[in-house]
């Protein structure tokens, strides 16, 4: 049976990384976005009246709210506000077409009780990362202060 | 003061300014440093993962809690070793080492033990080897410090 689970490719701050694609992620063009930047968020979109906040990050996935970008990438999982990370570009990559093994990272969890990459696509060269869309949610909502991290 | 008569087949790994001893039963194989991914948000003594016969794993610089931190070059090697004790059968690891470690068959009466270094982070004891610093490291030390207790798979 063909297995349709898709994977999103994205790269930002000159990194590729691999996240399972769902229901419970959307994606934005920038022209439907909000250049505004609001704390440490580069971006937002209004929905309903709510702001959703998306950072853009750089290579130590600290923000970085003038890094460029083309597209929000929404987590709207669990009961949180969605959240949204800031994207060079993405792709959507049919499971099938790599192979991902489980990862685990070293030390200590970047956010509380959750590693953000359990599992890398491995083939020809470097691994790439996994992300967890939970734990990249919590990290995200993180550096609006909604749990002390990343301040 | 020297160790129990017995006879060890080890590693002796460069690392760092001193050289880390091993058994050679805990290590999986030693190849060469390949393309390492970023490791956003990791701890300074990881280094990236790198790709190992179709498996990902994290490389460490372990000699950066005894000495100067490493960068990667061409004498470097990654050492793999096997999970370690009551961790999953796929969690294997790499530390980088300065050079091609050496093999050695240690005669334990000739090890003697040192009082220096005594208390540096994750070595269980450190050792005089021919005339080389070296330090058996601490394995309950290292889970500690690898693996997250509260983190979920």
């Amino acid at each position: 049976m063909t297995d349709l689970r898709h994977y999103l490719e994205l790269r930002f701050a000159g990194q590729v990384f691999l996240m399972p694609n769902g229901s419970d992620i959307s994606v934005e063009p920038r022209e439907n976005m909000q250049l505004e930047q609001r704390g440490r968020a580069a971006a937002l979109r209004t929905v309903q009246g709510e702001s959703w906040l998306a950072y853009a990050l750089g290579p130590d996935w600290s923000p970085r709210p003038d890094a460029p970008w083309t597209r929000a990438v929404f987590l709207n999982n669990g009961a949180s506000q969605p959240v949204g990370v800031l994207v060079d570009d993405l792709k959507l990559l049919p499971v099938g077409s790599m192979r991902i093994e489980p990862f685990t990272p070293l030390g200590p969890a970047p956010v509380p009780g959750r590693h953000l990459f359990p599992a890398a696509a491995v083939g020809g060269g470097a691994p790439i990362l996994v992300i967890s869309p939970e734990g990249l949610a919590t990290y995200l909502r993180s550096l609006g202060g909604d749990s002390g991290l990343g301040e | 003061m020297a160790l129990a008569n017995d006879r060890i087949h080890a590693l002796l790994l460069p690392v760092s300014d001193r050289y880390l001893l091993v058994p050679s039963a805990l290590v999986a194989e030693i190849v060469v440093v390949d393309t390492l991914a970023p490791v956003p948000l990791s701890p300074p003594w990881v280094l990236g993962a790198m790709a190992w016969r179709s498996r990902p794993l994290a490389l460490c610089d372990l000699g950066r809690f005894w000495g100067p931190s490493a960068t990667v070059g061409p004498k470097s090697r990654a050492v793999v070793f096997y999970p370690l004790p009551g961790r999953s059968p796929t969690e294997f690891f790499a530390v980088l080492t300065n050079g091609e470690p050496q093999s050695r068959t240690i005669e334990t009466p000739s090890v003697l033990l040192t009082d220096e270094d005594a208390v540096h982070p994750h070595l269980a004891v450190s050792l005089d080897i021919d005339g080389k610093r070296a330090g058996i490291p601490d394995i309950a030390s290292l889970k500690e410090l690898f693996y997250d207790a509260t983190a979920v798979a």
